[in-house]
């Protein structure tokens, strides 16, 4: 393996490890959600929170294929950004939309 | 014996226009790239770079420079949208309804970082789609598009619609 080779996949496997958090946070709320919501459970919400950073992942492997070290690295965070920043928005909706976990 | 050339020395009239138009092609300087783009040719001739961009020239700045004047005016657009992005998510995370869901560790820690990461999303989408769309206006446009939509600041959005 070559060491360009090795670095991108350092780089995608360190960002899986990051990306896991806004995944976790995501399956989290799709599974307890519904227990306080009941009939009010925003579905669309919650699975956009599940898959928005699985896209973003998928999305940013695709766009830093065959680019420079440090270009890889700020495209996967600017994915992770966005990531974080759903998940977060998610919450948010949820808190004062939904008044769930109120 | 014949003196040498000093480096101060002025060099032949003639000369000097051919190496500027073998190593640089019309406008540039105005774009800050002083640098040859020899390589751009493939073969790395210089001769043959010369005479091409004698060739293209007319017909390549006839096509660059409104396509350069657009991307420029998408990034300046863009900058501003991505900056008030940035400062709604600055926002955003000081807000309570954006407070860690959990507080046994490592939540509270791993929750500060997404919220650190989420901040930062903007600039970083932004300085992304700079950098990969280069003199591709349209693409550019579509990118930045698809970031605003993903990065918009809802936390602060809702809170400021009551």
């Amino acid at each position: 393996m070559s060491t360009s080779r090795g670095t991108a996949w350092f780089i995608a496997i360190v960002f899986a490890v990051l990306f896991a958090a806004p995944l976790f946070w995501g399956v989290s709320d799709l599974i307890e959600y519904p227990a306080y919501a009941g009939g009010r459970t925003p579905w669309l919400l919650l699975i956009l929170g599940v898959v928005v950073p699985v896209a973003a992942y998928v999305g940013a492997a695709l766009v830093a294929r065959g680019r420079t070290p440090l270009l890889r690295v700020v495209v996967f965070a600017a994915g992770l950004g966005v990531a974080s920043g759903v998940t977060i928005s998610v919450i948010a909706w949820a808190l004062s939309r939904f008044a769930l976990l109120g | 014996m014949e003196a040498m050339a000093r480096p101060t020395d002025p060099a032949p009239e003639g000369d000097d226009d051919l190496d500027d138009e073998a190593l640089s092609w019309a406008g540039d300087e105005e774009q800050g790239r002083a640098r040859p783009r020899l390589a751009a040719t493939g073969d790395g001739d210089p001769v043959g770079a010369a005479a091409e961009a004698d060739d293209d020239e007319d017909l390549d700045l006839e096509e660059r420079a409104p396509r350069d004047v657009a991307g420029g005016f998408v990034a300046v657009v863009g900058g501003i949208l991505y900056l008030a992005l940035t400062v709604g998510w600055i926002y955003s995370v000081q807000l309570p309804v954006t407070a860690a869901p959990s507080q046994g560790f490592p939540g509270p820690i791993v929750w500060q970082f997404g919220k650190f990461v989420a901040m930062i999303g903007a600039p970083l989408w932004f300085g992304a789609v700079i950098v990969l769309t280069r003199g591709r206006v349209g693409l550019r446009l579509g990118w930045f598009a698809l970031g605003l939509a993903l990065l918009l600041p809802w936390p602060v959005l809702l809170e400021l619609a009551g």
